[in-house]
């Protein structure tokens, strides 16, 4: 039991985590699911046997790599919302209204549209996006195109040059290369067809933001090309890398380096990933990765009920995913960029009710743009952020099952087999007991030990924190008792409480190497393939040898070969 | 697309939905069909809530042709002589497992494999892909969808999410159908846009047409370029488009209903306002003969922890699912979602009940809602005893007034009377199909 077998299939395959073995019952029955609201409860079938695998690596070592260049398929994505929203912003200067587009597939933790084709319903609402979106970039047209738009209003022969120039230059941003001939003969003749100059260009935009060359990321081989691996042309290059680094189009900076063959020299490479990350736009793609790993990316699925949180509002919920979005990019792109960092800090951009949740008062002279420190007995990093513990955690309780499974799928990597279906009921909820007594059963239980052993020796760890995250010594009159065990880990031992928790896995080369595995999924919006092993072999080196600097891990991915290259089926 | 007689038959060029001039033109089709002397057409609905039911409070009881209907069914003591009750069937999968929420509501109605694949993996479970075969809805829509403007619609209340346990509906293998979950775009998509005049609208249809001129040469330039994996994706997005054109160059008269209300439709307290927005939607459009297939699926299968306020359940709703029986606060909660949903099917029985067909029958009569959920009940996430039923006349093709107990029969046979029922001359449906053709007693 234990390790998968990588498979070679074309799509995505999320394949270097480890499998716990933690009981010997029937393997079908509900998913832990740690993305949903409301997930997580349930025990487990048969009896537990010796339980975790070790959790090593799965992968080739790094010397058994050297001078292997291979990559897998990068099947085609449609854009995720936040990429066409950051798109739309950075070509047109409006907000987008993403949200009434259909979600986004989700991957292992990240969004990527990479299975199902689109449908109908889909594509009418790419239709109305690209039309709101143009409408709403007429309010000031004088600032999109090369022109005097009033005058080219009056001005046919002016009209005509400056829609030219407008649908080469903003064609070649949102298509990530240079337009053909044709094409920019078709679009200029679509805008000369509008009712005046405006008409026109609104016209062409609606037109190019319903482009199979925006609305995908095309990564075509070139004409030609026998099946292997190929340098991913230059302009696709210079996408893969904004689309990572900004979740948007290339800057005409970038595309101008890819126009001059500036990106296939490794070196130039870094120095434009360089530029992009310090750049303001790459904040948002390090938030986003952040959210999506630890599960915090749909803040508003966090629905407390006001009986047991009445403090809970839209208020406090904005100011602890804002706490979090700031944390993560303070430390990567203006901190020492390190995992231990993320993990363990104290320090907090807490705001407004947060700062009463952390029962923390900042000094007057306080700079809103730094950092208050908190407790470090009692908040340690990520894990203690009140985002975190409320969003994994039920509405009315904590959530020992939901923190410890996304503990275990997402920062370890590691799987655990389902529920059972005939899951046994769980005793009603007791006001005079804690919620370690209530999850008692899950441990006293052959049936669910197995597995809930390695759930909730994380999670009942965190139980002095309620589910909103506020820190407590006692429930419902009682000391809370967060002791904890690791088991299955690089790291396993008896601890108390997530702060040592937090050190623990600070300290775990599995979670160092499973956040490599995770910023691959995230950077190439695909899952692993066997034929990325040596490209995560050569990538967890780097990061142990940076001491887990992940903004230096970021320029690594870029620099792989895998990165630069595309493989022809 | 091809026109039905009543399409080309159109006096007035008028556009579908335009807020001009619809009023003077209430059902032309349906008026039409009359003078055509053809029978009323027949309409397929699937109707999805998440979660099961609480038996107790669902099953009825008494005998096949004299029953009561309990807490969740009630609501639908109007229509009792178009209802049938159906219990004892067993969803009994084959192929790789997610968990029961995730890859139930693609099993229920596909009755076929997920597809193997790595897609979809959450941690826990037989990763998989997709589905591997056409829902229930889309194999009838191929039958009886193809002469009006609008093939099926694929209607969505709060279902969120993107992956197998937010989709109900399949065009084939691997291809889930996305249903809208936006009021105003899906009114917009089938009667046009809402606060313009006739001339802002021309212009509006005139510029689509002239966009897709441009952008469906472009899918098919890069449709031979892509790697034969991906090529699905470029011919459907192409699929789509050529659908939403021909949509545009259709002209068809209808009633432009009212506008839905432009509310947040994916806040939760919303859910009641927004599912009476969307089935008027639907019911107009079946009414007016743009659709005869539709889809209605609410919230999610996959682990919906979503609360209902606008019916003071303010619990998390998978979770509760998992309390013991012995919590009866629980258990009265879950009665009440699942009675809204009654509730609801009863509000679109009613509209259909009170339209009027050119034979002077009701569109009720002439339709079959398959109500369903993604698991049997919550506890246990059984696939056995699931709580099927069927609401409409049928067009006298189905025995209604009917509560059947059937003994662990597959849900396949179902599928298979279903499609009879609608004319498809099959008797095996789906790849969990053992063989044992349509139920016995379902069909006149």
């Amino acid at each position: 039991m234990g390790r998968i077998a990588t498979m070679a299939r074309a799509l995505g395959c999320f394949a270097l985590g480890t499998t716990l073995g933690c009981y010997a019952g029937r393997s079908e029955g509900d998913g832990g699911e740690p993305d949903a609201p409301g997930s997580g409860e349930g025990g487990a079938d048969g009896a537990a046997d010796d339980g975790a695998d070790d959790g090593a690596d799965d992968g080739p070592s790094a010397a058994a790599c050297d001078g292997v260049t291979d990559v897998g398929p990068s099947p085609l994505r449609r854009l995720t919302r936040r990429e066409y929203a950051n798109a739309v912003d950075d070509l047109l200067g409006v907000p987008a209204q993403v949200a009434a587009l259909d979600p986004d597939e989700k991957l292992a933790a990240f969004d990527s549209n990479l299975a199902a084709p689109v449908s109908v319903a889909i594509v009418r609402q790419y239709q109305t996006l690209a039309e709101d979106s143009a409408e709403a970039a007429m309010a000031d047209l004088a600032a999109l195109v090369p022109c005097d738009p009033v005058a080219a209003a009056a001005d046919g022969a002016m009209a005509t040059a400056c829609t030219a120039a407008f649908v080469a230059s903003f064609g070649r941003r949102a298509y990530r290369r240079p337009l053909t001939t044709a094409e920019l003969d078709e679009l200029t003749a679509l805008a000369a067809g509008g009712t005046d100059f405006a008409d026109g260009v609104r016209l062409a935009i609606t037109a190019m933001l319903q482009s199979v060359d925006f609305l995908y990321h095309l990564e075509l081989a070139p004409d030609g090309a026998a099946p292997g691996v190929v340098a991913l042309p230059d302009f696709q290059l210079a996408a893969r890398l904004s689309f990572f680094l900004w979740g948007s189009v290339p800057d005409d900076a970038l595309l101008d380096a890819a126009d001059a063959g500036e990106l296939a020299d490794p070196e130039r490479l870094r120095a434009q990933a360089e530029r992009l990350l310090d750049d303001p736009r790459a904040a948002d793609a390090v938030a986003s990765f952040h959210l999506q790993w630890l599960g915090l990316d749909n803040p508003a699925s966090v629905i407390k009920e006001p009986t047991f949180y009445p403090a809970f509002d839209d208020e406090l919920r904005t100011a602890m995913w804002a706490e979090t979005e700031r944390f993560v990019t303070h430390v990567v792109l203006e901190g020492d960029g390190k995992l231990d960092t993320l993990l363990t800090s104290s320090a907090s951009f807490a705001d407004g009710p947060l700062l009463e949740l952390y029962e923390v008062t900042p000094p007057a002279d306080h700079d809103p743009g730094e950092p208050v420190m908190l407790d470090p007995a009692r908040r340690a990093g990520l894990l203690t952020q009140a985002s975190f513990l409320a969003k994994h955690a039920h509405n009315d309780s904590s959530g020992p099952v939901q923190r410890g499974v996304i503990v275990r799928s997402h920062m370890l990597c590691q799987q655990l087999p389902p529920p059972p279906n005939d899951v046994p009921e769980l005793g009603p909820v007791d006001p005079n007991s804690t919620t370690r007594e209530r999850f008692e059963q899950h441990t006293t239980d052959p049936a669910c030990a197995g597995c809930h052993q390695l759930i909730d020796g994380i999670g009942l760890a965190m139980e002095n924190y309620d589910g909103v995250g506020r820190f407590r010594l006692e429930e419902n009159g009682i000391t809370v008792d967060a002791s904890g065990t690791l088991l299955g880990t690089d790291v396993d031992g008896d601890y108390v409480g997530a702060v040592e928790l937090a050190h623990k896995l600070a300290d775990s080369q599995e979670v160092g190497d499973c956040l490599t595995v995770q910023w691959f999924r995230f950077a190439f919006g695909r899952g692993e393939t066997e034929l990325d092993e040596c490209t995560i072999a050569d990538l967890r080196a780097a990061f142990h040898d940076s001491d887990d600097d992940v903004r230096a891990l970021m320029v690594e991915i870029v620099a792989s070969d895998a990165f630069r290259n595309l493989r022809v089926q | 697309m091809p026109l039905t007689a009543k399409h080309a038959f159109s006096r007035r060029s008028l556009l579908a939905g335009l807020g001009v001039g619809a009023a003077a033109a209430p059902f032309l089709p349906l008026l039409e069909s009359a003078a055509g002397g053809e029978a009323p057409p027949m309409r397929f609905l699937t109707f999805f809530h998440p979660h099961g039911v609480v038996r107790d409070a669902w099953l009825p009881s008494g005998s096949s042709t004299d029953f009561t209907l309990p807490t969740i069914l009630a609501p639908l003591s109007a229509f009792r002589d178009r209802l049938v009750v159906v219990d004892g069937l067993s969803v009994l999968p084959t192929g790789p497992l997610g968990g029961p929420h995730t890859v139930g509501p693609p099993f229920v109605f596909t009755a076929s494999p997920m597809e193997e694949g790595s897609e979809f993996d959450h941690g826990c479970c037989t990763p998989h892909g997709w589905n591997t075969h056409a829902s229930i809805d889309q194999v009838i829509a191929e039958a009886i969808g193809q002469t009006t403007p609008f093939k099926s619609l694929e209607v969505g209340i709060q279902t969120g999410g993107n992956h197998p346990g937010s989709r109900i509906s399949y065009a084939g293998p691997g291809q889930p159908l996305a249903p809208e979950r936006n009021p105003t775009a899906l009114f917009e998509g089938i009667f046009g846009e809402i606060g313009i005049d006739e001339a802002a609208a021309i212009k509006r249809r005139e510029d689509r047409l002239s966009v897709i001129d441009i952008v469906a040469p472009q899918l098919e330039v890069v449709q031979n370029k892509v790697a034969v994996n991906d090529r699905l994706k470029i011919e459907a997005h192409l699929d789509a488009i050529r659908d939403i054109e021909k949509q545009l160059q259709t002209q068809y008269v209808c009633t432009t209903p009212p506008p839905p209300a432009m509310l947040p439709y994916d806040d939760v307290a919303n859910i009641g306002a927004v599912s009476r927005d969307q089935l008027d939607i639907v019911a107009e459009a079946l009414a007016c003969d743009l659709t005869r297939v539709a889809s209605i699926m609410y919230r999610r299968g996959e682990n919906d922890g979503q609360p209902y306020p606008h019916i003071d359940v303010d619990f998390e709703h998978h979770i509760t699912t998992h309390e013991p029986t012995s919590n009866v606060a629980a258990y009265d909660g879950l009665t009440s979602i699942y009675a809204f949903y009654g509730q609801e099917l009863a509000y679109l029985a009613d509209r259909l009940d009170n339209m009027i067909e050119a034979d002077g029958s009701t569109v009720l009569d002439n339709t079959v809602v398959l109500w369903a959920s993604e698991i049997a009940v919550g506890n246990s996430h059984s696939w056995d005893n699931m709580p099927f039923v069927l609401l409409g006349g049928g067009q006298g093709k189905i025995v209604t007034e009917r509560f059947h107990q059937f003994a662990g029969d597959n849900h396949c046979r179902l599928m298979v009377s279903l499609c009879q029922a609608f004319g498809l001359d099959i008797d095996a449906f789906g790849g969990f199909d053992t063989g044992d053709g349509g139920l016995p007693g379902l069909l006149v």
